[in-house]
């Protein structure tokens, strides 16, 4: 009876002593007390958390440091690959966009049976300013056919063999092409350079040359169609003594850039040479 | 091929280079290599260049053959400096190439104004030799010694 008396004695001390624990802890006044106790059981474990971060870094920072060198190598051959495929990408879209517009253009002119040519060289001499392309006598090209781009007049066909063809251009020194301009009934000539210049010449002086005028062939002599855009008058030169005005034209076509043409093949030149008087 | 494709669009100003040229006075500089052989190829590249370029061919030919008799020559007086007879003939043949092309299209009737075929031709043309002299030549070198070794090299 003694026992159990002070058994029931200590659960209701026990209790009452939880229950008054729990009371002041909802009540905030067990606050300081437990900081005060977790204080140290914090910084010790803080303590020892670091030197086990330390110590867990010595022994497997070398194997990390060897992984992320090796997956930034891989990394970097990825990007140098993607870079390259980017540069492959932008060629063939470049050249897409020029096939598209001759294709547009062939398109637009079937009556001229355009056959597309891409170029593969050039004249080795600073002279010259010749194109070589891929599409020879077996494919129907002649000497004398004239070329295009979706701009404008390229040149035309000096030499050919069964799988190439070589091209005067427009800015060759020995080019001269009969021309006349988009707004006035004149008939003139424009002459390629060494430089790869192109000026119009033999413009009568009575003639009011502007600035941005288009320059068109106009067909006379049989060696190109007529109404091929050439270029457009970037600056006049007329002087009072000469007999006539000179002007320099910037070509529609950028001829350093050219990677593919079109030939007329359906236009036959006229060789005049034997009707001109001797 | 590579001259036609690649070094013609490589321009300063108008100047462009010739590489066949370079070849062929590279190719004569070097002492293993048979005069019928330097001959045989620098006729083949004359005729070749000619027959694609507008170019007259007989230009090409006789600029290439006299570069190489002349790198000949000069390989035999002058064995020990061959950069700088490489150097030397690669600006003497650019030159005289160039001027006789000259010459010839004002024949033909070209309007070839002296100063700015000097100015935007001769001298950008030269540059780009001068540039490409040195490559050439090691170039050439290199190749001569894996296909014709010496009895020093090998």
């Amino acid at each position: 009876m003694k026992i159990s008396l002070s058994n029931s004695w200590k659960t209701i001390t026990i209790i009452l002593v939880a229950i008054g624990l729990i009371l002041l802890a909802l009540g905030g006044y067990l606050g300081p007390v437990f900081a005060s106790v977790s204080r140290p059981v914090v910084l010790a474990q803080a303590w020892l958390s670091n030197r086990y971060i330390a110590i867990y870094q010595i022994l497997n920072s070398p194997q990390q440091e060897s992984e992320l060198r090796a997956r930034n190598i891989e990394l970097e051959n990825e990007v140098s690959q993607l870079q390259s495929q980017i540069i492959t990408l932008q060629q063939q879209l470049s050249k897409t966009q020029n096939l598209e517009a001759l294709l547009g253009f062939a398109g637009s002119n079937p009556q001229l049976q355009p056959v597309a040519a891409t170029v593969i060289g050039r004249d080795p001499s600073p002279f010259l300013h010749y194109l070589i392309v891929d599409q020879g006598s077996d494919d129907g090209i002649r000497k004398g056919m004239p070329v295009v781009t979706q701009s404008g007049l390229v040149g035309k066909v000096d030499a050919v063999i069964a799988g190439a063809s070589r091209i005067q251009l427009v800015t060759d020194p020995g080019s001269i092409i009969n021309v006349n301009l988009q707004t006035q009934d004149m008939d003139a000539q424009v002459i390629g350079s060494i430089t790869g210049e192109i000026t119009l010449e033999m413009v009568p002086q009575d003639i009011v040359l502007q600035s941005g005028e288009m320059i068109l062939t106009s067909g006379l002599g049989g060696t190109f169609p007529g109404d091929l855009l050439i270029g457009q008058v970037i600056s006049i030169r007329k002087l009072e003594n000469d007999l006539y005005q000179t002007a320099t034209v910037q070509p529609v076509v950028d001829f350093s850039q050219l990677q593919a043409v079109l030939i007329i093949t359906n236009f036959k030149p006229v060789d005049i040479t034997p009707l001109l008087p001797k | 091929m590579v001259q036609m494709a690649i070094f013609s669009q490589f321009t300063i100003q108008s100047g462009k280079a010739d590489l066949i040229l370079l070849v062929v006075i590279a190719l004569g500089l070097q002492p293993e290599i048979s005069k019928l052989d330097n001959v045989i190829f620098s006729l083949f590249a004359g005729v070749l260049i000619g027959f694609i370029s507008a170019e007259p061919f007989w230009i090409v030919v006789i600029v290439y053959m006299f570069a190489l008799f002349f790198s000949l020559f000069l390989r035999e007086r002058l064995p020990q400096i061959p950069i700088l007879t490489m150097f030397f003939c690669s600006i003497v043949f650019m030159t005289l190439h160039i001027l006789i092309q000259a010459v010839y299209y004002q024949f033909l009737g070209l309007r070839i104004d002296f100063q700015t075929s000097f100015q935007n031709l001769i001298l950008p043309s030269l540059m780009i030799n001068i540039i490409a002299t040195l490559p050439i030549f090691l170039v050439v070198s290199e190749v001569r010694r894996i296909v014709f070794p010496s009895l020093e090299e090998l």
